[in-house]
């Protein structure tokens, strides 16, 4: 197995451009209503100056004219005039893992996590939503990348694509002041290998401050499967800490079911908080992995 | 694995291929670094994997192992490894009796012929025939015929021989021709018994590779009866030979004195006359150039020839030299004894680094003595080993000494010492083999036993008796140059011998058939909780005539015969210089032989280490058991 780390792609490998017009009919899905701090296409709780009808309320000195209701003037005779549903920006927040972790794989988990935050904050800009990044790493929130509109898509790749792995992983130190300093709730997403056993402590902090919270889960063949044997000395990446092993089928056949068992427990956790969930491999051709994946999953529609 | 040798040592360089495979196996064993993303998942499955792992790293270790053992077997198999041993030697004879019409002579007192001593003789040696030794026995009569055919049916073979009767046909030279030529394609040996009364007689006995037995009347017989070496040591040499006539007319001989190793060199000759019934004395001198064994000999006179050579071994002008290879500092008896050793000029310690080391050393010494290290394959000549762990192997035989005494059997070359019986003690006797290869190593304790020791073949051979303080001192002796070795044995055995005699009560030592008509002895009585035997006759013995020994216990089972004994005075605590040669008037001796041969193992180590890689192939597998 080895380190066998690809390198790590430029800003414009991250997302190619014909792949970004396939992205253009996607919206993540928010399945309920945030106000949003910005105008965008995002139904709100908030009444105004939208094009969908919402209710009536009588008219009121200073209300504009052109919003009384004269049909139903002549049938009440009363002034009401017609309210619209606000549309507002979503607050889209990507937390992305970027621990050392994920500094692995036949196929680079952290280019795959990237390029799944890049997609997403892509269908994010397009749909005039706030795109929020952070990095998570060490226990903290970093990088934090925010833009809104199409036209940032390049930012969000220039800022993406240099992005190294590095690190150690600790999910919830880590997004607690990353939440803090988000004032409109909105969806979170996180993306990572969820190798943190204190993950559903982070992803239940997301809920209880009222996120739409999704887990995007990135794993690499070379972790679910390895293909290893001999006698190795087994270094972890994030803390360096080493133990000798015997690389029996056994061995690996247990360390299998290890791993099955731990992603079968990250999946029944975010189905019983209501939270959606994606397993990404790395070795599924990207365009799969969102358009297929992420759907299926109920990130995207 | 003791006493294993190997025919191509060099093949046991392939050995260090096990070193490979421990350095190969430690390098499989190295852990090789691999990154992974989160321990904590191989960690769960390492500790519920734990007990499979423990087993599978005991399998490896096995599994190293086997593979060694493979590798060593193979090896030791290449190398062709064998065991010497001893294999028993199986011989032939065809014995012609000459039944000329003179064997038809009475010579005995009571009517005897000369025909019923061949007939005695013969039986003799049809019974004691060595267990696979066989003998076809043919007259002398038309040239020879065959009275009992080849094979070991003594009691067919003894009816034939009483038989027998005189005849005017006799041919004893066409009759010994013809046992040469039924004998000769399985090497055996001619044995003519004749009274040598005839041309033909005298001229069958006279061929080479025929041993002749001739029947004796005793009233001829003149024989030496005493040697004694007078000067030595620097001083000069002389040999006082004591001739005795034991019959009943005055005879005349000449002695004549020759090296044992140069028999054509003659050192000196002297006439001398004895009157019937009496003893004389002969001086004859040794050049300074001679040393070690000389023989003297008596000019043939009578038919019994078994006294007229005697062997006797003269100091040398010089000192004795002596190397003295030890690794440390020789031990106490042993100094105290080379101190007391007169003559010693030279012992030098040593320790032998090789064996091109020891023969460098070992040059210009008279003998070695190893005390307490082992010695090289080649001993070039005399040598005494002191010490269990110089032992050399294989050990044939465990006695216990008793006294010093020189034994030699021969046929050729009998020895006759004069020994009065008088107040002689014969302790418990104990067998000793010695093969006739010269190769046996005797373990010698200082102990409390006397010794028999039963030789067999020409083996020169001598015992020491070496009592030690230390109690787990041993003292070997090789067989060496018998005299040489002898003399040097009695120096050792001046102080502290410390004997308790003991016979089992009943044991019998028979010597009737040697001490001749009007002489009988018989053996042994207890005296009280001390068991101590000794050796009665009735009249006088003048002399042991050499021959057949016969051990037995009071029960009549378990008769050994034997060549020669060692008979110990314990009470005087002397050694008696006693060697009892068979003498030419018994029969060739027909103990057992041996031969060198040996075991071949390569076979076994074969088998052992295809059996070894079957094993591993079944248990372990054709992979690696280690990945």
């Amino acid at each position: 197995m080895g380190a066998a780390l690809m390198p790590e792609r430029p800003a414009a490998d991250l997302l190619d451009p014909r792949f970004l017009k396939k992205l253009d009919y996607l919206n993540v899905v928010a399945k309920k209503l945030f106000s949003g701090a910005f105008r965008g296409e995002r139904e709100s709780r908030k009444r105004g100056a939208g094009t969908l009808f919402a209710d009536y309320r009588r008219y009121a000195m200073g209300d504009d004219l052109r919003y009384v209701d004269w049909n139903v003037y002549g049938r009440l005779d009363a002034l009401h005039v017609k309210l619209f549903e606000a549309e507002e920006s979503l607050e889209l927040v990507l937390l992305l893992d970027l621990s050392r972790s994920m500094d692995f794989g036949a196929h680079h988990k952290g280019t795959v996590a990237k390029r799944v935050a890049a997609a997403l904050g892509y269908i994010g800009l397009s749909n005039l939503d706030a795109v929020r990044v952070w990095v998570l790493r060490g226990g903290a929130a970093e990088n934090e990348f925010w833009a809104k509109g199409k036209p940032a898509t390049t930012d969000l790749l220039r800022f993406l694509a240099p992005l190294p792995c590095e690190g150690t992983t600790d999910l919830y130190r880590a997004t607690v002041p990353a939440v803090a300093r988000v004032h409109k709730r909105g969806v979170a997403i996180v993306v990572s290998d969820f190798l943190d056993a204190a993950y559903a402590k982070a992803l239940k902090f997301l809920l209880y401050q009222k996120f739409q919270v999704y887990a995007i889960h990135v794993v690499d063949r070379l972790e679910w499967r390895p293909e290893v044997e001999g006698t190795l000395r087994l270094v972890d990446l994030e803390s360096g800490e080493h133990r000798d092993v015997e690389a029996t089928p056994s061995l690996l056949h247990r360390y299998r079911q290890a791993f099955e068992r731990r992603a079968r427990e990250l999946e029944r956790f975010c189905l019983a908080s209501e939270i959606g969930y994606s397993r990404v491999p790395t070795d599924v051709a990207f365009d799969v992995a969102v358009l297929r994946l992420l759907r299926k999953g109920g990130v995207l529609r | 694995m003791q006493g294993l040798k190997f025919v191509d040592p060099s093949a046991l360089w392939m050995l260090a291929a096990g070193i490979a495979i421990v350095v190969l196996y430690f390098v499989r064993r190295r852990h090789r670094p691999l990154d992974v993303p989160s321990l904590a998942l191989w960690i769960e499955a390492a500790v519920a994997e734990a007990p499979r792992l423990q087993a599978r790293r005991i399998r490896s270790v096995l599994s190293l192992l086997v593979e060694l053992a493979v590798v060593a077997a193979a090896v030791l198999a290449l190398a062709r490894p064998f065991r010497p041993i001893v294999l028993p030697e199986t011989r032939t004879f065809a014995v012609v009796v000459d039944v000329s019409p003179s064997l038809d002579v009475r010579v005995g007192q009571n009517g005897e012929r000369r025909l019923d001593r061949a007939k005695s003789a013969i039986r003799r040696f049809v019974v004691g025939l060595a267990p696979g030794d066989s003998a076809l026995v043919l007259t002398s009569e038309h040239g020879g015929a065959v009275i009992a055919p080849l094979g070991t049916a003594v009691p067919a073979a003894i009816a034939a021989i009483d038989a027998l009767h005189v005849s005017v046909e006799s041919d004893p030279l066409a009759a010994v021709d013809r046992a040469a030529s039924l004998v000769r394609d399985r090497s055996g040996e001619v044995v003519l018994v004749t009274d040598l009364a005839s041309v033909a007689s005298r001229e069958a006995s006279a061929r080479s590779a025929v041993r002749t037995i001739p029947v004796v009347d005793d009233a001829t017989n003149v024989g030496i009866v005493k040697l004694d070496v007078e000067g030595g040591r620097g001083a000069p040499r002389s040999l006082r030979v004591t001739v005795a006539n034991f019959g009943d007319r005055a005879a005349a001989r000449t002695a004549r004195l020759v090296e044992e190793d140069r028999p054509d060199r003659l050192l000196g000759e002297s006439p001398v006359s004895v009157d019937a019934g009496a003893e004389a004395s002969v001086v004859l001198a040794v050049p300074d150039d001679a040393a070690g064994a000389v023989r003297v000999s008596l000019d043939p006179g009578d038919a019994f020839t078994a006294d007229d050579v005697a062997l006797v071994d003269v100091p040398r002008a010089a000192g004795l030299r002596i190397l003295v290879l030890a690794r440390e500092e020789a031990s106490a008896p042993l100094r105290a004894a080379l101190r007391s050793l007169e003559g010693v000029i030279d012992y030098p310690r040593s320790s032998v680094a090789s064996p091109e080391r020891y023969a460098e050393l070992r040059r210009g010494f008279d003998l070695a003595i190893f005390d307490r290290c082992p010695p090289p394959v080649a001993l070039l000549g005399p040598a005494i080993i002191v010490g269990a762990e110089s032992a050399p192997a294989p050990i044939r035989a465990v006695g216990t000494i008793a006294d010093v005494g020189v034994v030699e059997s021969s046929r050729e070359d009998p020895i006759t010492r004069t020994l009065d019986f008088e107040g002689l003690r014969v302790g418990r006797s104990r067998q000793l083999d010695v093969p006739s290869d010269g190769s046996t190593s005797v373990l010698l304790r200082g102990g409390t036993e006397p010794l028999l020791v039963l030789s067999r073949g020409r083996v020169p051979f001598a015992v020491l008796a070496f009592s030690l303080e230390e109690s787990d001192s041993n003292l070997w002796l090789l067989p060496a140059f018998p005299l040489l070795v002898g003399r040097l044995a009695e120096a050792l055995a001046v102080d502290g011998l410390r004997l308790t005699p003991r016979l089992h009560p009943g044991d019998v030592v028979d010597l009737t058939k040697q001490l001749g008509p009007g002489h009988r002895s018989s053996l042994l009585a207890d005296s009280g909780g001390r068991t101590v035997a000794t050796l009665e006759t009735r009249g006088r013995v003048p002399w042991i005539p050499p021959g057949i020994f016969r051990l037995r216990s009071a029960s009549g089972e378990g008769a050994r015969p034997s060549g020669s004994a060692v008979i110990v005075d314990l009470e005087r605590r002397e050694f008696s210089d006693i060697r009892c040669g068979r003498p030419a008037a018994s029969l060739p001796t027909t103990e057992p032989r041996f031969k060198e041969g040996r075991q071949e193992l390569w076979i076994l180590f074969a088998t052992a280490a295809l059996a070894l890689l079957a094993l591993h192939w079944f248990v372990f597998g054709t992979g690696s058991p280690r990945r």
